[in-house]
């Protein structure tokens, strides 16, 4: 995801995509995704306090000198917390990621090239899945395995392959029409060579922008996941948990340990959306 | 000019494919057949719906015939290779140029690249070696270093249309399909490329089969000159003969249709109405 | 007064292009006349026509004057814009499945934009339809005024194409390639379609091909284009006969003929201008065999008159690209 970043905001393409109008919302957006990885990763040598160390005679602080952004119901700083929050709000859904595009891509690839039974198969097994909710999913994984963050992340990352699958799939049927893979096929070169090593570098880009979307997503589920105290466990830092234990202090008339941690959900999965929006674009675009 | 050896270099015979469609068989291709010798170019003529490219794509195994024969050089060639030895002897039997010079290139690779990665595949060459048989090949059909370094978006239609003869010449094949290579490019373009495939057989003894529409350049590349109607061949005869005295009341209509000063449109329609047995129209 | 003239047309769109997309361009039809419009990719010919309908793109800087039956395209009103489409001028374009919405039946395309402009019940429309639909020889236009498209092959769809630009009663009718997507006994048959709806109705006609053997067939008087000049512009027989353009010169020399055998072709160098090239003289001569150093790459040829004819070449008076090999087979037909 860094590189992702760092591709879309170096080498000069910074300069164009001001250039090009109302390319500002992108920039903003990829650069604040930035930040906010730089701040995950820097968070150690960034957070003023500790972040799970509770100061009980300092809770629910407003804004102010001490604490950038107040304290929560039991004292800890919020942003420190905001900071090592984003570690794992910010892994979590990479590990999603990863793991659908991976699982994604095999069997969209597998269904799509070989066609036939293999494709029948595949696709109902998809639909099946496509049934569920990521959600749902990685409620049923924790009821099974346990809280914590690793049976959410499989599960969900299993509820979202048939995304990345269908796209796949799609994609490398229309790159098997086109004249170019049999053209490859003539020079005999191997199917398994043809569709692993050039069909799948054609169709990487547009899957690139999909992941980025998709990151959103599996953030605002697997903040939703540490909502409901399935996720990620107390006292680690975790935006969506940190939303969930600052239900008291809202009825209290102090939301604002509730409202940061939300806007920073908010932002991040629009500065996402408008990333992956954006490079979906420019593909489609380079390639007519 | 062709040399008469006992053995031609490619034998087809009696190719037959059909293809189901809403429940209805249609033969697409039915009872082809025809011999070429090293360094001939014979020419496939007719519109859509005759098999012209069907049977194109049988010679370079993109589809499997339902019976008859393809053989090169005596060696009969499977529909279906098993295994890479297979794949590689029958793609340096007959290799192919398609119609569309873009959508046949892979758009990612400088094309240079492209050649390159053909050699990789089919010579034990060392890279050096390799890179100066990619700039030898582009040189041959009439491009340069600086080609070799573009993707195929920035080459002209021309330029890319010689990029996919090279990269098919790099197979060193047998022989070379040309499936309505030159429809797509420019009239002016055209003539080059025309004359790019006539040096090509003079200087490698390769053979061509030329499919096309186009009566005036097929009359320009082929020596000899099937007419395909309907999946069968209607006529077969040295170009020459086909077209100046054409015998298949087909090969007559075709050749009327032919735009020229002193062309008359309605009678045209009438003879094709005719030799189908068609509808009024279709 | 001629049909239509454009006189000095030119249009830029510095966004895409350096070069003018076109330039200077002359050209007249009067009723009853087809004309044809020769060139190759980037020639301007497909712009020309969607400027002579006001259709320019966003972006673009057009100067000179297009007029259709007295009206001036180029500052004509929107309304102006809209009567000229639906009943003066009519275009056919060359894929009818890329024009025609795939969703809607044939009678719903044939008689939407004449309900349009002219409103009333579609009962006189519909037998408008029906009649050119006879008319473009289709068997059975009751059947196919309910059928949509993808149940018509492609020359069955042009022939649609056809009796829609006919439907508002044009005096003007602009083919845009309307035969190089189909087979060639389809091409001869929308062609005849074509002459003999032009000849009914003295329609003027204003046929755009690539394809000069086929202008030179069915066109009275044809221009020739290139990098969005017109370069030569005479009667079809002249104009093979005798080319007085090198770059027409060329394309006759480098297209083989049906009848004819040819040892070798001689082929036009170089290929058509990029559109980041614009040369300051003549856009043809680094193509040119007969290009003068000095000469041809600094001034802009202009385009000279001789008699009915006009060559945009500063060397034609003195040079002869050649008698076209085609000489002994043209016939008086036209």
């Amino acid at each position: 995801m860094t590189a992702l970043a760092v591709s879309v905001v170096g080498s000069g393409r910074l300069a164009r995509l001001r250039s090009a109008g109302g390319g500002w919302l992108v920039v903003a957006s990829a650069l604040m995704l930035l930040a906010f990885v730089l701040a995950a990763v820097l968070a150690p040598v960034l957070a003023p306090y500790d972040p799970d160390l509770p100061v009980l005679g300092n809770v629910l602080a407003p804004i102010g000198a001490q604490h950038l952004l107040g304290t929560d119901q039991v004292g800890r700083d919020t942003f420190s917390r905001l900071l090592f929050g984003a570690r794992t709000s910010l892994v979590g859904p990479l590990a999603v990621v990863v793991v659908a595009t991976v699982l994604g891509v095999a069997t969209g690839l597998l269904a799509g090239w070989r066609g036939g039974w293999v494709d029948a198969a595949i696709s109902r097994v998809l639909d099946i899945l496509f049934a569920f909710p990521g959600l749902l999913l990685a409620i049923l994984a924790v009821s099974l395995f346990g809280k914590g963050v690793v049976a959410p992340v499989i599960a969900m990352a299993i509820a979202y392959t048939p995304f990345v699958a269908r796209q796949v799939r799609g994609l490398v049927l229309t790159a098997k029409a086109r004249p170019f893979v049999s053209a490859y096929a003539v020079q005999g070169f191997g199917a398994f060579s043809i569709a692993t090593r050039r069909v799948l570098p054609n169709i990487a880009p547009t899957m690139l922008a999909q992941a980025t979307v998709l990151f959103g997503y599996a953030l605002l589920d697997l903040a939703s996941l540490s909502f409901l105290g399935l996720g990620v466990q107390p006292p680690t830092a975790d935006w969506g948990a940190m939303i969930n234990q600052s239900r008291g202090a809202v009825l209290l008339g102090q939301p604002l340990s509730a409202v940061v941690p939300s806007v920073m959900v908010i932002l991040t999965v629009v500065a996402f959306n408008v990333v992956g929006e954006e490079l979906g674009d420019r593909i489609a675009k380079r390639d007519r | 000019m062709s040399s008469i050896s006992a053995e031609p270099l490619l034998q087809v015979t009696d190719l037959h494919k059909c293809y189901r469609s809403h429940g209805t068989e249609v033969a697409a291709v039915s009872g082809v057949s025809f011999r070429l010798d090293a360094g001939q170019s014979i020419g496939i003529v007719g519109e859509s719906g005759s098999g012209k490219s069907t049977t194109a794509r049988m010679l370079v195994g993109l589809e499997t015939p339902d019976s008859g024969v393809i053989s090169v050089q005596g060696r009969e060639l499977t529909g279906r290779p098993r295994g890479r030895a297979e794949r590689l002897r029958r793609a340096r039997a007959i290799q192919i140029v398609f119609q569309d010079p873009y959508l046949s290139l892979d758009p990612r690779l400088p094309v240079g690249a492209a050649i390159e990665g053909v050699l990789r595949l089919h010579t034990d060459l060392a890279g050096p070696d390799r890179r100066r048989r990619v700039l030898q090949l582009l040189e041959q059909v009439g491009l340069g270093e600086q080609q070799a370094a573009c993707v195929p978006r920035r080459l002209s239609g021309g330029q890319r249309q010689r990029v996919a003869i090279a990269r098919a010449l790099a197979v060193e094949p047998r022989v070379l399909v040309l499936d309505e290579a030159v429809s797509a490019l420019d009239v002016s373009v055209q003539a080059q490329v025309l004359n790019l495939l006539t040096d090509i057989r003079q200087e490698t003894g390769i053979g061509l089969v030329f499919i096309s529409h186009d009566l005036a350049v097929v009359r320009y590349v082929c020596d000899e000159t099937l007419v395909m109607y309907r999946g069968r061949v209607v006529e077969h005869d040295s170009t020459r003969r086909l077209l100046d005295d054409p015998t298949h009341p087909y090969t007559r209509l075709l050749l009327s249709a032919v735009p020229r000063p002193g062309w008359d449109p309605a009678a045209i329609a009438r003879l094709r109405r005719e030799v189908a047995g068609l509808g009024p129209a279709s | 007064m001629s049909l239509l003239t454009l006189t000095d047309v030119s249009l830029r769109m510095p966004a895409l292009a350096r070069r003018p997309l076109l330039d200077a361009v002359d050209l007249t039809v009067d009723r009853g006349e087809v004309v044809g419009l020769v060139g190759e990719s980037g020639s301007g010919k497909s712009l020309t026509a969607r400027a002579i309908l006001g259709l320019l793109p966003p972006g673009a800087e057009v100067g000179g004057t297009i007029e259709v039956d007295g009206l001036d395209v180029l500052s004509a009103g929107r309304d102006d814009l809209r009567r000229l489409r639906s009943s003066q001028v009519s275009m056919v374009f060359q894929d009818p499945r890329a024009a025609i919405n795939p969703l809607r039946r044939i009678g719903d395309y044939l008689t939407e934009s004449v309900r349009l402009a002219r409103g009333g019940d579609g009962r006189a429309a519909t037998a408008r339809a029906l009649e050119l639909l006879e008319a473009v020889g289709l068997p059975d236009p009751v059947r196919h005024l309910r059928q949509f498209p993808h149940e018509l092959s492609g020359g069955m769809l042009q022939r649609v194409m056809i009796a829609g630009a006919l439907m508002g009663d044009p005096s003007l009718l602009l083919c845009d390639e309307p035969t190089t997507a189909l087979d060639v006994t389809t091409q001869a048959e929308i062609v005849s379609i074509l002459a003999r709806l032009q000849a009914e109705q003295g329609l003027g006609m204003l046929f755009i091909t690539h394809d000069l053997d086929l202008a030179g067939a069915i066109c009275d008087r044809v221009y020739v284009m290139y990098a969005g000049r017109v370069v030569e512009t005479a009667r079809a027989t002249e104009l093979f006969a005798d080319p007085r353009h090198p770059y027409t010169a060329g394309l006759l020399a480098s297209t083989p003929g049906v009848d004819r055998n040819h040892d070798r072709l001689v082929p036009v160098c170089g290929s058509p201008l990029s559109l980041l090239e614009n040369p300051p003289g003549c856009a043809f001569a680094p193509r040119c065999d007969f290009a003068v150093d000095g000469l041809c790459a600094n001034e802009p040829p202009a385009l000279v008159q001789e008699g009915d004819r006009a060559v945009r070449c500063l060397r034609s008076a003195e040079i002869s690209p050649g008698r076209s090999a085609r000489a002994h087979t043209v016939r008086s037909a036209r």
